[in-house]
């Protein structure tokens, strides 16, 4: 299988007036053709920038600083303006978190559809005639009526799936998609899950998939690489992950899902709170609120390290967490 | 666990830092304070300031430009127009603040009340605030003033009279937010009072918005002092309001241009710094909200 | 459909508005020490003659039937005649409405000229040189008193440079324009700064929002993107706020007409209010304030249709 993006040692920065908010560090993976890629990681860890980064959709005051996006042979740091464009939409499409602030109020979705077309050799009828179509597969009823309608008309879960038409128009080769279900309810969440993974399937896309829960990556991803503090902490397969994990962080992260097997048993939250991405020190960034730290995490920074083929984790004791089991069962309970 | 402490500040030290940055990162809040706080010393001390009387009349020196002894120049009478300027900044402060008190009082209560009550209460006292929507605030302002006569306490009323209505407004919209915030609710569910619920919970949180408008207002209602006085139906001549001042010198404007030009630039600076300080205040809430 | 019933609605909601306006307006009237008979008599005044005089305006009948005449007066616009002009006030008006209504309708097309492009600037330009000198400049003018400010364009464009003339209103529409120019610019000063800060904000929100950002990950170019996403969406508010701002503005002609010497109706009120002129005054302060509800009442109407998310309540 071929990798369809390659981000290398990837660093967008936010440059403040008294600090600089390295929120993308040295981010490194790829995403293979076909494939559902997760990012995983708490709010403010860099998996939103890491994702904007791809599509340059980052605001001022932030900025890639340097790495490389690599699709199809073209380094999308260095591409201009106008190849960015051609690239947008029509090679990788993006959805966003919240629906609701992602259409536009005051254009109807007819119009918003149709944006997706622009610079397409298409008569309006033509347009009209994919709109509709569009809207079906994506599972919206009566579109002659809704592609009239303007956003606020919309229910929650309806919204985020014309979002989703609107995105998949130009069919994309690649979707980014930055926390597509967090803003639903469960049912709903569950609806959109099955939707993303069912297109995923039917129109050969791949998709990389920014999100704060385990359960949907459970749900929906092939390979997983988990963030904290602008770092990848650990890269692996979604199985691996979550039977093997070889980072404090992902075991911390695993440990506080209720799992099915063990009825009644206390979930644990992971002490602390994520550090001031403007002030980390040489160390570790998770040593705070590491429960496995020694001396050598609060001075020197851990390398990514591989722990089988396709397994990578940042951690200086991988050997240590070797004998843990993730989800199978987890041990040293609170003490 | 002895490593945890890295990052770790005494909450005190973090404050002290977030206080001290909004200062640096406020230029407005700044540069308004200096600004308003010059206007207060010469409100303050103006016979400190100018060497000269601001009334005293000298026929051997009319109408002479700007000098050493006359930094601003004289005017048809011969007196001094940086004495008048001078001596003018506690009259046209005090319009500005005394008009802007009252209207903040009255209209926050209004629309407290009306917020807070609603129904009939509401629906009364918006459509009595409807009716004074409907006339530009300086029409309403001047026919009153014509009912009552020109002169400055006739402008004060007039100003109380009209200035209410936007902190009603702002006030009331707040207060529909408030009312239904759960620190209110909660407070209702313990059977607290309606006063107490309002002064005590109510009040201090929706005050803000009021306070920020205000420091706005102030400049407004200099500015509606000093143009009523100009039109002749504020303060009369011949004392030293700006306003006033720039209406007598208007005869002179093609010989003497400095009689004219330098009340209106104490104005505009007076102007300026409650602008400022009123959006560094706005800043400063906002920060504080986050 | 449902935009002609909002439209309806909302021009039914005036009715009431204007009838306790009227009501003001009658009670603030009566309020004038000394009644309109002995106002209008003056020095004149005899027990008898102010009795016939009082007879003939209807003052001796009870406020209720006095406040009737008056409103059925109103809706005849027979505002009675003015005492300085001894003409009817409701021509005199009439002459006088075109001035004030080219003048609000000329500084409205200054304030689009100023304060669209300068926001928008300020806006894509936040925190950097531009926005900082816009908004500064924004902040001052705000401070600037009208009065003065045209006093010193008098000074330089008319007296120095005799670009303009010194004040009049000319006699054909050509000289009538240029007569405009330098008021027009005065009173648009602090509106264009209002504007300009509100649309600087806006822009700055919309350009950060996710659906520019959306719009863009679509692949738009950069000319659309800005035209209908950024400053469609961001002009909404500004013009909204202009629409409101218009009946300040219409409000600062009193000022802005005795500066310039423009015989419109708000020179005309202020000179009325000198001479003592009652029926002058409240027909301009009636006048005033239909034109305030009118505005409001088109403004409301025609945001319903820049922005699909008002709906009637």
């Amino acid at each position: 299988m071929d990798p369809i993006l390659e981000v290398a040692e990837l660093k967008t920065w936010f440059f403040a007036k008294d600090s600089t908010v390295k929120a993308v560090d040295g981010v490194s993976f790829s995403i293979m053709q076909g494939e559902t890629f997760g990012l995983v990681g708490e709010s403010g860890c860099g998996k939103s920038a890491t994702c904007r980064s791809i599509l340059r959709l980052v605001h001022e005051p932030g900025r890639i600083v340097s790495g490389s996006i690599t699709y199809k042979g073209q380094d999308l740091v260095k591409l201009s303006e106008e190849g960015m464009r051609k690239i947008r939409g029509k090679e990788i499409g993006m959805i966003f978190q919240e629906p609701m602030t992602a259409l536009n109020p005051v254009l109807k979705i007819k119009e918003q559809i149709f944006e997706s077309f622009e610079g397409m050799r298409m008569s309006t009828a033509q347009k009209y005639e994919r709109a509709i179509e569009l809207l079906r597969i994506i599972g919206i009823p009566t579109p002659e009526v809704r592609i009239e309608e303007y956003a606020h008309q919309f229910s929650g879960g309806m919204r985020q799936r014309a979002m989703i038409a609107i995105a998949l128009a130009a069919q994309p080769k690649l979707l980014l998609a930055d926390e597509p279900t967090t803003a639903l309810d469960v049912t709903i969440q569950d609806q959109i899950i099955k939707l993303i993974n069912s297109l995923k399937t039917r129109l050969g896309m791949s998709v990389l998939l920014v999100t704060h829960d385990l359960g949907v990556v459970s749900q929906m991803c092939d390979r997983v690489a988990v963030m904290y503090a602008g770092f990848i902490m650990e890269l692996a397969d979604t199985i691996t992950l979550f039977s093997e994990p070889r980072h404090p962080y992902t075991y911390g992260l695993i440990s506080s899902l209720p799992s099915g097997k063990e009825r009644g048993a206390r979930l644990e939250p992971i002490q602390g709170a994520p550090p001031d991405l403007g002030s980390l020190g040489p160390g570790c960034p998770f040593a705070p609120r590491c429960r496995f730290v020694g001396e050598l995490c609060t001075r020197t920074m851990p390398e990514m390290r591989e722990v089988s083929p396709g397994h990578m984790s940042r951690c200086h004791y991988i050997e240590k967490m070797a004998g843990i089991k993730g989800l199978i069962e987890p041990e040293g309970r609170a003490s | 666990m002895d490593t945890l402490d890295i990052t770790a500040l005494p909450p005190a030290a973090l404050n002290r830092k977030k206080k001290i940055s909004i200062w640096k990162k406020s230029p407005s809040l700044n540069a308004g304070v200096v600004m308003v706080g010059l206007v207060l010393i010469f409100a303050g001390l103006p016979g400190l300031i100018a060497a000269f009387s601001p009334t005293s009349q000298d026929a051997d020196h009319i109408l002479e430009a700007p000098s050493l002894a006359h930094p601003f120049g004289t005017d048809n009478f011969g007196r001094d127009v940086f004495a008048r300027v001078v001596h003018g900044t506690r009259i046209d402060l005090t319009i500005g603040l005394l008009a802007t008190l009252v209207p903040f009082i009255t209209g926050s209560l209004i629309g407290l009340i009306a917020g807070y009550y609603g129904k009939w209460v509401d629906s009364v006292l918006m459509r009595i605030l409807d009716i004074f929507m409907a006339f530009p605030f300086i029409v309403l302002v001047i026919a009153i003033v014509a009912i009552l006569g020109p002169g400055l306490n006739n402008l004060y009323i007039a100003i109380w009279l009209v200035g209410w209505k936007d902190y009603a407004r702002l006030v009331r919209s707040e207060v529909m937010v408030a009312k239904n915030a759960e620190y209110v609710q909660a407070a209702k569910i313990l059977g607290f009072g309606d006063l107490r619920i309002l002064l005590r919970h109510i009040l201090p949180n929706v005050l803000s918005v009021s306070i920020v408008f205000a420091a706005a207002d102030v400049v407004m209602c200099m500015l509606s002092g000093a143009s009523l006085s100009f039109l002749g139906l504020g303060v009369q001549p011949p004392t030293p309001e700006w306003g006033a001042i720039i209406s007598e010198g208007r005869a002179y404007l093609s010989q003497a241009w400095w009689i004219c030009a330098f009340p209106g630039l104490a104005l505009v600076f007076a102007g300026t710094g409650f602008s400022l300080l009123g959006d560094g205040l706005s800043d400063l809430l906002r920060t504080k909200g986050r | 459909m449902e935009q002609l019933n909002y439209i309806l609605k909302r021009t039914l909601q005036i009715i009431p508005v204007l009838f306790f306006v009227t009501i003001l307006i009658f009670v603030m009237m009566r309020l004038i020490p000394g009644d309109p008979a002995s106002v209008m008599l003056g020095d004149k005044a005899t027990p008898e003659l102010l009795k016939q005089v009082q007879a003939r305006m209807g003052l001796d009948k009870p406020y209720l039937v006095q406040y009737l005449i008056f409103l059925r007066n109103l809706l005849s616009f027979d505002f009675g005649n003015s005492l300085l002009y001894v003409v009817p006030v409701s021509q005199l008006l009439a002459k006088r409405i075109v001035v004030t209504l080219t003048l609000t309708i000329m500084a409205a097309i200054f304030v689009i000229v100023i304060s669209f492009p300068l926001g928008y600037l300020a806006g894509r330009k936040k925190d950097r040189l531009p926005d900082q000198i816009i908004r500064t400049s924004a902040l001052v003018a705000l401070s600037m008193p009208q009065f003065w400010l045209g006093i010193l364009c008098l000074l330089l464009f008319g007296l120095k440079l005799r670009w303009f003339p010194v004040g009049g209103w000319g006699s054909d529409w050509g000289e009538h324009l240029r007569s405009l120019v330098l008021p027009a610019f005065t009173e648009a000063l602090a509106t264009s700064a209002l504007m300009i800060r509100n649309l600087r904000n806006n822009v700055v929100d919309v350009a950060r929002s996710d659906y520019v950002d959306f719009a863009r990950s679509k692949g738009l170019k950069e000319s659309v993107v800005r035209s209908r996403h950024i400053v469609r969406n961001a002009l909404i508010s500004t013009v909204t706020l202009l629409a409101l701002r218009i009946g300040g503005m219409l409000g600062g002609a009193v000022i802005i007409e005795t500066v310039f010497a423009l015989p419109g109706v708000g020179s005309l009120m202020v000179q009325s209010v000198f001479s003592r002129d009652y029926s002058v005054v409240q027909a301009v302060v009636f006048m005033f304030a239909s034109l305030v509800l009118v505005v409001n009442l088109i403004t409301d109407v025609s945001y319903s249709f820049l922005d699909p998310r008002v709906k009637l309540e």
